[in-house]
Parts: structure tokens; sequence; C-alpha cells
């Protein structure tokens, strides 16, 4: 396998090289995972003064914390975990000095999250069977729905709109790649509310294709 | 026997290997049958191939200099 083709935090020799102090291997961490960390914060904190402090503070964290790192689990979950723990601090540190009513970091779950799981699929009819089948989207197979730059926008336009909790199950599950131990561990929440929210998530960008399809379809 | 509805509803739980032997068996079964749901569950894999593409946002230019300097302070620690 090419060294190019792999993602450093997965390679020992990486992380071997991160705790040995090499410069050059610490800056292609940050420049790979800065926007990824910055983009999990967004779903925890609601100003980006907030969001750059969280990612700060978790740079911080990692150079500290290196020394001690032991692999045991992988280096990226390592560092969202502490994002996580950060943006929790942060919550209840927002809450003691926050104005009534006003919350700037958001909860780690809430009513919101359980919203229409037994929501029908639009086409659905009542009888449990489709009424208007999904229709081909004609880019559905793996190779032309990753290469379309158009896709991939509505894919993310459509992660950040969904609620924060299902937001970030997605971004740790389905965008980093996370297992599924590691994204209940990082979020504090049971494999059977980390579905929950995987699945709502996944169906929202779905619908989110679908309807970009349909435009697609209406045009000459 | 499992209609359109109850495919929709546990894809994800088919998708994570969490559907006991029967219910894999009756997804499979009516998957089989349902061009509907073959096609909905095709563009679910084709969403999640999609999230997978997101992996690597475009660098947001961090002050990674000063953040090196931070770097190269800590791990030269003599007591580290």
């Amino acid at each position: 396998m090419c060294v190019a083709s792999a993602t450093p935090p997965d390679d020992p020799a990486f992380v071997a090289r991160l705790k040995a102090g090499d410069e050059r291997a610490f800056r292609r961490l940050v420049e790979e995972y800065h926007g990824r960390l910055a983009r999990l914060a967004r779903s925890f904190c609601r100003t980006d003064a907030l969001i750059e402090e969280a990612v700060q503070e978790t740079w911080l964290a990692v150079i500290k914390g290196i020394s001690r790192f032991e692999g045991r689990s992988p280096l990226q979950s390592w560092m969202f975990s502490i994002l996580v723990n950060i943006a929790r601090k942060m919550a209840v540190r927002e809450k003691r000095h926050a104005d009534v009513g006003k919350e700037l970091v958001t909860p780690i779950t809430g009513p919101a999250d359980f919203d229409g799981y037994d929501e029908p699929e639009p086409g659905m009819g009542e009888s449990g069977r489709w009424e208007q089948p999904p229709a081909p989207w004609g880019f559905e197979d793996p190779e032309s729905i990753v290469l379309r730059q158009e896709t991939l926008a509505v894919v993310e336009r459509a992660i950040e709109l969904m609620p924060e909790s299902q937001r970030r199950v997605l971004l740790l599950r389905d965008v980093e790649g996370l297992a599924s131990e590691d994204v209940c561990n990082i979020l504090g929440i049971a494999g059977t509310n980390e579905r929950v929210l995987l699945h709502r998530g996944r169906a929202r960008v779905r619908l989110a294709l679908d309807v970009y399809a349909g435009i697609q379809r209406t045009k000459p | 026997m499992m209609n359109c509805r109850d495919i929709t509803r546990s894809v994800t739980d088919f998708l994570e290997h969490k559907l006991r032997l029967r219910d894999r068996l009756g997804f499979l079964f009516h998957i089989a049958m349902c061009g509907g749901c073959r096609t909905y569950l095709a563009q679910i894999r084709a969403s999640i191939a999609a999230m997978h593409a997101l992996r690597v946002p475009k660098p947001e230019g961090p002050r990674v200099d000063a953040l090196l300097d931070r770097f190269r302070k800590e791990t030269r620690r003599p007591d580290r």
C-alpha cells in the first residue's frame, strides 16, 4: 500500500514519529485534522469563537498528551474524544455564565433527537407497501456518487442541517469511519441509541439526495 | 413477513448486522422480490459512500506555526 494513501493516524510509525517530536508529522496531523475537528465542534458549539477555542484546546491537549498515548484506540478516536470532552466542559462553563435562556453550546442529547423515528418515508403507503417506490437516481453506484461535487455538497448541507445528536453520530461513524464502540464511548451513548441516531441521520441524507435527484430529473 | 415499511425501518440494523437470522432472511427475501426496496437499500448505501467521501475537508488554514511552537516546547521538555 502506498504511504500517501494511508491515513496517517492509523499508522503506528506515524504515531511513533509524533511521540518522538517529529514536527513534520505534527504539521501533517494538524493540516489533516484541524478542519475535521472544527466540523465536529460545530455540532457542539454555537459560535465560531467557541468552535475555534474548542479546537485549539484540543490541539493543546493532544500536544500535552501524545507522550502518554498508548494506541489502544486509534489516534483519531482519541483526538475526537478529547474534543467532545472539551466541548462538554465548555457547555457546563457557558451554562454558569450564560444569559437566561441562552445556550451557546448544545447539549449531548435532547428531546428533538427522538423526533419521528417512525416517520414513514415519503411514498410509503399506509398499508406498509410503497405507493410511490423510490425512483433510481442514476448515480447510486458508489463510484459515481463520490465523483460528483454537487452530490457531496448536498450531503454536506444535509448533515449541517440535521439535529446535532444525529449529526455527531453521522460525522463520527459514516464520515470519519470510527467504530461503533468508539463512537458510543466518545459520545457517552448506548449502542441502541447510537443506532437510532445513525438510522435517522442516514434517512435524512438519503432524502436530501432524493430531492436533489428529483430536481435534476426536471432539468432539460 | 416483512413489508416495505419494515424494510425502511430495519435497514440500519441490517447494515449493522444486528438483525436476528430470521429477520435477516426475511429482509433479504423481501429485497429479492421488491424493486422499490432494492432501490431504497442501494440509495442508503450510496448515501453512506458519499459521507465517506467527505472525510477530508479543505484545510482551514490554522495557525500551525503557533501550535508547532508548543509541540516543540512540549516534546523537548526534559521531564517527559
